[in-house]
């Protein structure tokens, strides 16, 4: 009886349906038939809704009471393991469920954090949002950002206006050599950047003195924090051209705590990635000591293809930086060096189609650059509201040797030697004084020393003959100044005077004045054969010049800068007016004189909304002529080319008028820049080429010069946010005009450029990344009116990278170039590059890149004319299969 | 006038701040002793953005509070924590990080020092160096209990609560939250009626805060007039120990109710101790101090 109850009740139920009902049962792993505990129990209606829901117990068991069982869902789940469904009017109770294991896979999702964020002036962009699979430095993240860009030298610029600090963590670490950070940095350590418009950096001139710059702080993740992060690839392969091993190297090492900061980096590489550019100073201070090389030997020019197609290199860089923060102020140590070796290779095969029959010439270059370079820089500064004090303690120790040989119709070998040693001391203090009253000292004191040696061998004929130029120049400057500016309502007003004083030396000796070659051939040419062919002979202008320079140009000046700005609601408006007083004294090389100067500027902002930004700035006046021009002797500045200064005194007088627009929307991220610029300059001496023989003599005729420049430029950055993804449009124009006299016939260039470059990028799958970029760009040469044939180039890059499974990745890309050469001559060039990667940690990554798949070792093309046929030859990086191991702490 | 204005004030700025870091002073004999090791692995992290539309005490209008929050969850337990309080806690817990906290503190005061518009709390906050919120729990799933760490009136308490308090009745609406559909519940539990919006794809029966029990993670809870709410902002499928608790035998055994009542009467001191400093020209709006804790059923 006591069996037949539960039966009978049980049999009532399943009639009847609408009684509530006891469901009980169990739930097994069906691996091994253990009882799980934890798994969720739902009974769903028709509608797929939970009406009720159980656990199971840690026998397994469960029991749900639901109110009907009819066209219900029984169903069982647990993580990791396959979901059960039964029907509930069809099973018998109590039901034992067996869950098989199975892998979960979740949607996972982080939000909606907004990518960029506005607050006030701050624009906050999150690094996580922005980051693609393939990035690896904060610096490819930042080129992803609407309304940031980095340049291929790694300088960044906001809204299309370089920045004025790049600060980590708030502290300005590196000053101008942020390329360290932004190639150092991992994306994965940096949580947000934040963009800090119209960016004071002085503490002291906040709200006195107005800034049009924008300033870059990175905020690290709390785990970057507090801590010293470490990360490092080591990388080797071969390569098949230059034939032998390959390697990459980085060591990266950063400290960011309250009060000591520290990044230090070591990297080498013989894969065609040039390191010296980033430990570059992109807020370097003009050079007060002005001096600049005279010899001009460069290396084989190199196609026009990214440059790690077509760098042959072996490079180092080393770098150091600390900060400390003291009591009141802070202390920067810096120490950078960076050793490039690079080798580039040319040759070129000239067929002139003669009546007498084929003449070929054959040019071979080849040529190696090895520089050093050693950079320290002690700072400390004090940056409070009332006071701010920089001293800035620097040394820069460059040596340059170029080595080049030519093989053909002027054989030669040079040998050029072109170290530069500076050292400068800057000093700043300002002072505020009853909020509204400053008073700035300021001390600068440089020496520079630029000697440059020049050793042309010419293997003409029987007889080699060894050319040498050598030359000394040195000069030291010094400028001391005071300003005082108050402000009274929303006026600001300023005087800043000083003196400044400039000595500087320069002997040049040329060893003898090159011959020039004989003629080859007969007199019969057509205007398509060189000079040099035809033969033409007259007398020697070579022989007249002076070979020796001893120049001194020493001068004092006074000068006294007024500036006034004024704040009008969202209108600031800044004038200074610089007015010098300039006495030189030049010794023998040519008379003294006393120069009076004035070069007034005007800047206009307005900003009529958070969103919208207008600047105009104007700018007239005259300046003197730069002083390395005064030399009356000859200087060979390469195995072809001599060069002879003035030996008059001249000024020059510029206007430039130019505007900008900026434009933003943040929270769709939508970001406009636009700029527009004219700049004519008049100076009363006009560059002169004449070529003589195999030599081109360069000089300075007094003609009058006009130049001009027009430039216009819209950059327009949007996010994409379906994919995660962000695009950027951009365009430039550019015209411009310039005088030459050219074999005593005044020739005006003008030269135009238009460029259009868009770039895409994004993960539209789970499994598929992708980058594109694309650009076209046209230009051309007008002489005299006669307008050469516009050359266009067009590049498409794309990237795709395939995550088959969260520690799997694997990269194609490639990039297509077609680079027009002449009127009807197109050199397209593929190249196709792959790379896969294991990561099976987060610290540990292990690639293998094989690149230039196809093996592409040459860049040649052939252009035509009537007469003559010209084949250029130049060297490419070949295959390279490299494998990597990065680490990261 | 500035120099008058500076010194008592950076006294009184040292002087919290030492309390501020007295964490840091007497936690270094033997700071391991004081970690509780975890003894759960997560697979699954999800973090929510927790809302509290507090009454501010001087203007009388809510304004909305906001802290984030990470849920480690393994199949029968969860930690929940503020992330920010986690780093702070871990840094005095590490000799180095107690150097680094020491150094943050000293410069803070020199820069408060050197210009007395750069207050100490407000450079630490922005450098990262302030704990956040310090209420953590930890949900034992197999015992039925939550174990919570909290602070009320400046001392540290935990008490146990039992899971079987709250007792969810499923309703009809889903929504769609982050590409999850959600179903409604709703429960009174311990003092306000809470609504909830769980995924039965994530079959876990975790929430943030002491929320729990549905057939699913929950994904968004709120009370019934919108005063507290917290919002699922991402979830990862992850592989890692629990976070470890710090300096668990200084707190003192207590019980929910009486760290409520205890968080209540600090509200309510606080009001009448405004009101008094201001000789009753500040007198709080706050009408109705329940809303001040989050559990208001202290008193039955």
């Amino acid at each position: 009886m006591r069996r037949l109850i539960p039966i009978i009740l049980a049999g009532l139920c399943t009639a009847t349906a609408w009684c509530r009902i006891d469901v009980s049962g169990h739930v097994l792993d069906a691996s091994d038939s253990t009882p799980l505990r934890g798994a969720t129990v739902t009974v769903k209606d028709r509608q797929g809704k939970i009406r009720k829901f159980a656990v199971s117990k840690s026998d397994g068991s469960f029991l749900i009471s639901p109110d009907s069982v009819e066209g219900c869902l029984l169903e069982v789940s647990m993580l990791n393991f396959a979901k059960e469904s039964l029907p509930l009017d069809s099973i018998d109770l109590p039901v034992t469920v067996a869950l098989s294991p199975q892998s979960t896979m979740l949607k996972e999702v982080t939000v909606k954090a907004e990518r960029i964020r506005a607050q006030g002036d701050t624009i906050s962009y999150l690094v996580g949002s922005f980051a693609q699979t393939q990035d690896r430095s904060i610096g490819d993240v930042l080129a992803r950002m609407p309304g940031i860009s980095v340049d291929k030298s790694g300088r960044v610029e906001y809204q299309g206006e370089e920045i004025n600090k790049f600060y980590i963590e708030g502290s300005d670490l590196l000053g101008g050599k942020y390329g360290i950070a932004t190639n150092g940095i991992s994306h994965d350590d940096v949580g947000a950047v934040e963009v800090m418009e119209q960016h004071q950096p002085m503490q002291v001139l906040s709200g006195l003195s107005f800034s049009d710059r924008a300033a870059i702080n990175l905020k690290l993740k709390n785990r970057a924090k507090a801590t010293w992060t470490l990360h490092g690839t080591a990388g080797a392969g071969y390569s098949w051209q230059p034939q032998g091993p390959i390697w990459d190297g980085e060591l990266f090492a950063m400290a960011v705590m309250p009060s000591f900061q520290n990044i230090s980096t070591l990297k080498t590489n013989n894969r065609g990635a040039s390191l010296s550019d980033e430990s570059l100073d992109f807020l370097a201070s003009r050079r007060g000591t002005s001096l600049s090389r005279y010899l001009n030997v460069t290396l084989p020019s190199v196609p026009n293809l990214s440059s790690q197609r077509t760098t042959f290199n072996k490079s180092l860089l080393a770098s150091t930086n600390s900060l400390w923060k003291l009591r009141t102020g802070t202390l920067k140590l810096q120490a950078d060096y960076t050793y490039s070796h690079l080798n580039a290779d040319a040759s070129s095969v000239t067929t002139y189609f003669l009546p007498q029959g084929e003449r070929v010439i054959t040019e071979q270059r080849s040529g190696t650059d090895r520089s050093h370079s050693l950079s320290a820089k002690s700072i400390y500064e004090v940056n409070q509201k009332t006071a701010f004090i920089n001293n800035t303690l620097q040394t820069n120790l460059d040596w340059d040797n170029i080595s080049t040989s030519t093989l053909g119709t002027l054989s030669n070998s040079q040998n050029a030697n072109l170290p530069d040693y500076y050292i400068a001391n800057r000093l700043k203090v300002i002072k505020r004084f009853h909020g509204n009253h400053l008073v700035t000292f300021g001390s600068i004191n440089e020496w520079e020393s630029l000697p440059q040696t020049l050793t042309v061998t010419l293997s003409e004929g029987m007889n080699p003959q060894a050319i040498r130029q050598e030359i000394q120049d040195h000069a030291i400057h010094t400028d001391q100044n005071a300003a005082y500016t108050f402000v009274a309502g929303g006026v600001t007003i300023g005087v800043e005077g000083g003196v400044s004083g400039y000595l500087r030396k320069m002997n040049s000796d040329l060893s003898a004045l090159p011959v020039a070659s004989p003629s080859k051939i007969g007199a019969d040419m057509q205007n398509d054969i060189p000079r040099h062919l035809q033969g033409e002979s007259s007398a020697d202008p070579i022989d007249e010049m002076q070979t020796v320079n001893v120049v001194e140009t020493n001068h004092i000046n006074l000068y006294a800068t007024p500036k006034f700005e004024y704040r009008i609601g969202r209108v600031n408006l800044t004038l200074t007016s610089p007015l010098t007083v300039s006495s030189y004294r030049f010794h023998q090389a040519i008379a003294n004189r006393e120069e009076v100067y004035f070069s007034p500027s005007l800047h206009i902002n307005w900003k009529p909304s958070q969103r919208c930004d207008l600047s105009l700035r104007a700018h007239t006046g005259n300046s003197p002529m730069s002083l390395n021009m005064i030399y009356p002797g000859a200087i060979m500045t390469d195995y072809r080319t001599l060069r002879q200064g003035t030996d008059a005194f001249y000024h020059t007088g510029s206007q430039s008028l130019s505007s900008t627009l900026s434009y933003k929307i943040p929270r769709i991220g939508l970001f406009i820049n636009g700029m527009g610029t004219m700049r004519r300059s008049n100076t009363p001496y006009t560059l002169s080429r004449t070529v003589y023989g195999d030599y081109a003599i360069y000089s300075y005729s007094p003609a009058k010069n006009n130049g001009e420049l027009q430039m216009a430029r819209l950059n327009i950055g949007k996010t994409l946010d379906f994919m995660r993804g962000s695009s950027s449009l951009g365009g430039t124009y550019t015209r411009q005009k310039s005088h030459l006299i050219s074999q005593a016939q005044e020739a005006i260039n003008i030269s135009t450029l238009y460029s259009a470059t868009l770039s895409l990028s994004g993960t539209p799958l789970p499994f598929l990344a992708f980058d594109y970029k694309g650009s076209l760009s046209a230009n051309r040469m007008a002489i005299n009116g006669a307008n050469a044939s516009w050359l266009h180039t067009i590049t498409n890059s794309l990237l795709l990278n395939i995550l088959p499974h969260s520690s799997w990745e694997w990269r194609i890309s490639g990039e297509h170039y077609i680079n027009q050469i002449s009127a009807d001559t197109y050199k397209p060039t593929l190249l196709l590059d792959t790379k896969a990667v294991y990561k099976p940690s987060k610290r540990l990554e292990v690639a293998l890149s094989l690149s230039n798949i196809f093996d592409t070792r040459q860049y040649s093309y052939t252009t035509y004319s009537q007469l003559a046929s010209y084949e250029s030859s130049r060297l490419l990086r070949g295959r390279e299969l490299l494998l990597s191991v990065t680490l990261k702490k | 006038m500035h120099h008058r204005t500076s010194l008592p004030l950076l006294v009184a700025a040292s002087a919290i701040l030492s309390l501020h870091a007295s964490g840091v002073a007497d936690s270094g004999v033997d700071a391991t002793s004081k970690v509780t090791s975890p003894t759960h692995r997560a697979t699954l992290r999800a973090k929510y953005e927790f809302t509290h539309y507090g009454e501010n005490s001087i203007t009388g209008k809510r304004e909305p509070w906001q802290r984030s929050f990470i849920l480690q969850m393994s199949q029968d337990a969860s930690y929940f924590y503020d992330p920010q309080t986690h780093y702070m806690d871990s840094l005095q817990h590490d000799p180095q990080g107690r150097i680094i906290l020491s150094q943050a503190h000293a410069a803070a005061l020199q820069a408060f020092a050197a210009d007395n518009s750069q207050r100490p709390f407000e450079t630490l906050q922005k450098q990262g160096f302030v704990h956040g919120d310090r209420y953590r729990c930890l949900k034992d799933l197999t015992a039925g209990t939550i174990r919570v760490w909290d602070t009320a009136n400046g001392d540290s308490y935990r008490y146990s609560i039992e899971m079987a308090d709250l007792e969810w009745t499923p309703l009809d609406s889903v929504k769609n939250i982050l590409g999850y559909e959600c179903q409604q519940a709703e429960a009174d539990y311990h003092g306000r009626r809470w609504i909830a919006w769980f995924a039965p794809e994530i079959p876990v029966q975790h929430g943030p805060w002491q929320l729990q029990g549905l057939p699913g993670l929950i994904l968004e809870a709120y009370t019934s007039d919108h005063i507290y709410s917290y919002l699922l902002t991402g979830i990862e499928q992850c592989d890692e120990e629990f976070k470890p608790t710090y300096d668990d035998q200084r707190y003192f055994d207590s019980t929910r109710k009486a760290v409520m009542r205890l968080k209540a009467n600090a509200t309510r001191n606080r009001s009448a101790r405004i009101s008094a400093m201001t000789q009753g020209n500040v007198n709080i709006a706050s009408s109705d101090e329940e809303d001040e804790v989050m559990e208001p059923d202290y008193n039955d």
